[in-house]
């Protein structure tokens, strides 16, 4: 009882209950709310039976046993011809106050000694949580039931078990979280500086449980309700002539075959407080667990080395295009409305070619790469251009269509390789299901081809590994095998999303390697979306760069790096190779951040960092029309207002 | 692999030691007198200290604790105070009508829970997940006896589908064993079944983030397998994993859909027990309760290691 009074005492408590983000965000929550309506209705009903109820609820009146519901009484009458609405008003006296004593008994007592072992630890720590975690292994209505046993059945005994019951999960859960705040560097800091042990807890250690804590303790009222009700339906709770809401119901199965209406109605108010309740915490729970809000796109793009460069000079001279994309817009739909992540964007690729795709984060690229594959996620939508893919295009095939080419002659190599495959079945099963979900469905066949495939990519022993699980793999290893299975069924076109950004820079030479006897070999044409111009210059034939959603400039690699044209694509390699020789660790920063997506500037949208555009006195095309579109050959192009114009800056 | 069993399974022992040892100090603790609950207010004292000395009570509870344990290690539960009669028989003829019942209500709440989880979590955000996640949260809000009750009233006495309730061993009369059998399954499955269908959504939504469902997408996989293979083998452990301690609420269902059905299992000798405050039978039922508990937590450990093959054994 000190404890519950030094914490009402605390004006922190009051603070945090009026400023925290959970209650600030309940109103919002449809669930919530109705869930508070629920709850509302039935404390108006419990308040109300203090001062009113239609009947006595101990009147006998014997002349109007077991009537039916009627306007005298809506729920109909039981045994003696009690009211029973006024006896379900009643019960509420005894079901709610026992079931919140008891969840607020075993709160205070269950925190107590979580918060008391987590924060202390050691031994005291180890035996009380063995013994709690013991204790634990008793369902908890049968640990209650052990209880009322020996206190005898009352309504009373009922309460204290529910407390005991209760402040087990309590004390369980409060110390595991005040563990893993106690280890948090702002607590170590507290106690580092000498803060008193209870100004610790009750100022750091308490708000940063309490999202945790006030989840359990809906939960912990409803299985209060629940379980009370449990115990005196079993004849355990409180004794006739008094009434709950679960000793109604012994009544109500007594008589099922007579009065339907005693067991019927009994239910409901349980029934309703409790989904109340857990609508309330299912409100409450869904804030404060920020995983309920995820991103579309969670894909962190890491930072990466720079590596030696050497220009290959190999000009792809080409016949037929393996990809067309022709002023392809997609637009993906969020909370706040509209947003246009790829903008009238056109690229072609040829037979055998390495593209790089290059651009800062949130330029667009992955959602290109998606949209190829037609694997936009659910909010996503194209909303103008065609994507033809050896001359057809796949926006208006059927997703069974496209599948049949997804895996088959399209295939798309991730970055994080074993996030990408599936953890339980071995790494041959992976092989053989996309070569038997394309059709071929002899199984001798399936694990010759596996096997094949990875000698291809030269995995280590592939016998062997074949039967293994992919996290038993090396990361260099599990890139080579996601490789393998998107070459599965020799595909004209891959697409590969940073395959290298996960791995060591060692390995990443062999994968590279890899990735051009592919081309050598099969003359399968690739998309290689990077974020290093370093692996862009020895691996590619072309280059793309995109920015704000578009793509801005495209050339042949050794054009992009001996004469870019447009600003940003000047400025990246500007950054690359600087006139003082020293080597930066990567991408040059440019000044400013760049754009979010969809939120673009107005005419051309790289001009609020465009050293062109100060330098020439911010000419006004750059911020109102789209700027110009010039071609470099019959199949590159740059869009820029003033392409020709050397950069002061850079010199 | 087999010595992580037997390392679990040495790991129980001390367990149930423990758990032995804070049962009897429970029951001993806490006040309340057996012997004045048996003969009443107007009991003489002579009487009461006969009794006393025939249930061992006048000897410190160490000792009571040792006979109590020797007893237990010869599989010997005690004598019930109100029928004097052995507890070891009375409880074994009654464990086959338990275990009917709980696998029988288990089965029901596995193919109720974990398909419309499933197809919850991979519609996630439409009408029909809605739908089905509002249902398992009333579902989850129904106390089970009001669920039996109604089932009784009108499956049974209404409707006179199925016998409303009572209990014939199987091996006498498979067919009617089977139709009593079918409503309180049907009950006991509803406890567990809705906190099944939503932790399996749960599980289904957080797998279907993950990576390898979009790359077996981009591999081109017919929708079935990347239904079966990828999503379902994947949730499926996630959900072992909490699966045992969900299991306590289906035991402490089980007492009330017995006391409920007329079911003559174990669950109503612990409620006998508890109104007439027959100690030993309350502790002898709490612990087989407990051991059964913690058994299966252990099966369910050990099928969680076999499925994920990520956890190093």
């Amino acid at each position: 009882m000190k404890i519950k009074k030094q914490l009402f005492g605390q004006s922190w408590l009051k603070k945090k209950l009026t400023n925290h983000v959970l209650f600030k965000n309940l109103l919002d929550s449809k669930t919530a709310k109705i869930g508070l309506f629920m709850v509302a209705f039935v404390i108006v009903i419990f308040i109300v039976s203090f001062i009113w109820t239609p009947y006595d609820p101990t009147f006998m009146n014997l002349e109007e046993r077991f009537e039916s519901p009627s306007f005298d009484h809506l729920m109909g009458t039981d045994q003696f011809g009690r009211d029973i609405l006024s006896r379900i008003m009643i019960g509420s006296h005894v079901s709610l106050l026992v079931s919140c004593s008891a969840v607020f008994g075993a709160f205070f007592l269950g925190t107590s000694i979580g918060v008391l072992t987590g924060f202390i630890g050691g031994k005291l720590d180890l035996f009380i949580t063995r013994i709690v975690d013991v204790l634990l292994a008793i369902p908890a209505l049968v640990f209650a039931l052990g209880i009322v046993a020996i206190l005898g059945p009352s309504a009373k005994s009922v309460s204290a078990a529910l407390v005991i019951t209760y402040a087990r999960q309590f004390a369980r859960i409060t110390r595991d979280a005040v563990v893993s705040v106690k280890n948090k560097s702002y607590i170590e800091a507290s106690i580092g500086l000498g803060h008193k042990t209870r100004n610790i807890i009750y100022k750091d250690v308490f708000p940063s449980i309490f999202p945790v804590i006030i989840v359990q303790v809906t939960a912990a009222l409803a299985w209060g309700i629940l379980d009370e009700a449990s115990l005196g339906f079993l004849g355990l709770g409180v004794q006739p002539p008094d009434t709950s809401w679960g000793s109604l119901l012994i009544e109500g199965r007594q008589y099922a075959y007579q009065a339907w209406w005693i067991a019927f109605f009994g239910g409901v108010p349980v029934t309703l407080s409790v989904f109340g309740i857990n609508m309330l915490g299912d409100g409450l729970r869904d804030m404060a667990d920020p995983r309920s809000s995820r991103n579309y796109f969670p894909k962190k793009e890491k930072k990466r080395r720079r590596k030696d460069l050497n220009h290959k000079l190999e000009v792809s001279t080409d016949q037929q295009h393996i990809l067309e994309i022709k002023n392809l817009s997609v637009d993906f739909l969020s909370d706040a409305g509209t947003v246009r992540a790829v903008s009238n964007v056109s690229l072609s690729i040829s037979q055998g070619e390495i593209v790089g795709l290059v651009g800062e984060s949130a330029s667009g690229k992955s959602t290109l790469a998606l949209s190829i594959l037609k694997l936009l996620p659910n909010n996503g939508e194209v909303v103008g251009g065609e994507v033809l893919f050896q001359g057809r295009n796949i926006l208006e095939m059927s997703q069974e269509e496209m599948r049949l080419i997804r895996g088959d002659s399209m295939t798309y190599v991730p970055q994080d390789a074993l996030a990408a495959m599936n953890p339980v079945t071995r790494v041959k099963e992976q092989l053989s299901e996309i070569v038997r979900d394309h059709g071929n469905k002899s199984r001798k066949f399936q694990s010759k081809r596996a096997l094949e495939l990875l000698k291809l990519v030269k995995l280590k022993d592939p016998e062997r590994n074949m039967n293994n699980f992919p996290h038993e793999l090396s990361g260099g290893m599990q890139q080579r095998v996601v490789i393998s299975k998107s070459l599965a069924l020799e595909p004209k076109l891959l697409i590969a999303d940073e395959p290298t950004t996960a791995l060591d820079v060692s390995i990443q030479a062999g994968i590279l390697e890899l990735i051009k006897n592919i081309r050598k070999n099969q003359g399968s044409s690739i998309i290689f979306i990077t974020h290093d111009l370093a692996i862009v210059a020895e691996l590619c034939d072309r280059v793309a760069v995109m920015y704000a959603g578009s793509i801005i400039e495209t050339g042949t690699v050794s054009e992009i790096f001996s004469n870019p044209k447009h600003p940003y694509t000047r400025s990246l390699i500007g950054g690359l190779l600087p006139l003082n020789g020293t080597p930066p660790a990567r991408l040059k920063a440019l000044d400013g951040q760049p754009p979010r997506t969809g939120d673009w500037p107005s005419g051309c949208a790289f001009h609020p960092r465009c050293p062109l555009y100060e330098q020439l006195g911010r000419p006004i095309e750059c911020r109102t029309n789209q700027p110009k579109t010039s071609t470099k050959s019959d199949m590159d192009w740059v869009t820029c207002n003033f392409p020709e114009i050397e950069i002061l800056e850079m010199k | 692999m087999l010595r992580y069993f037997v390392s679990r399974v040495m790991f129980m022992i001390p367990l149930v030691f423990l758990l032995s040892a804070l049962l009897f100090v429970y029951m001993r603790v806490l006040p309340g007198d057996p012997v004045a609950g048996i003969l009443g207010p107007e009991a003489t004292p002579e009487l009461v200290a006969q009794l006393r000395a025939k249930f061992g009570l006048d000897q410190s509870i160490l000792s009571q604790y040792v006979v109590w344990l020797t007893d237990l290690f010869q599989g010997n539960l005690g004598i019930s105070y109100t029928s004097q009669q052995e507890i070891t028989p009375l409880l074994i003829a009654r464990i086959p009508a338990t275990l009917q019942l709980l696998l029988s209500g288990f089965f029901v709440s596995l193919t109720i829970g974990l398909p419309l989880g499933f197809l919850a979590g991979r519609k996630r955000g439409t009408p029909l997940d809605n739908i089905l996640s509002t249902l398992s949260l009333i579902g989850l809000s129904t106390p089970i006896f009001w669920i039996g009750t109604l089932f009784v009233m009108f499956v049974g006495v209404s409707w006179k589908l199925l016998p409303a309730e009572g209990y014939i061993p199987f091996s006498e009369n498979p067919m009617l064993s089977l139709k009593l059998t079918i409503l309180p399954a049907l009950t006991l499955g509803l406890v567990l079944a809705p906190y099944l269908a939503r932790l399996t959504r749960a599980a289904t939504i957080e797998v279907e983030h993950e990576s390898f469902m979009h790359q077996a997408r981009a591999n081109g996989l017919k929708g079935a397998t990347v239904t079966f293979r990828y999503s379902a083998r994947n949730v499926l452990p996630q959900i072992l994993v909490v699966l045992g301690m969900q299991l306590g609420g289906l035991l402490g269902g089980q007492v009330i859909v017995e006391q409920l059905f007329n079911w003559p299992g174990v669950g109503r000798l612990l409620i006998q027990g508890a109104l007439q405050r027959d100690y030993p039978m309350v502790q002898a039922v709490i612990l087989i309760i407990a051991i059964l508990f913690v058994l299966i937590n252990l099966l369910v450990e050990i099928l969680h290691a076999l499925m994920d093959k990520r956890i190093r054994l």
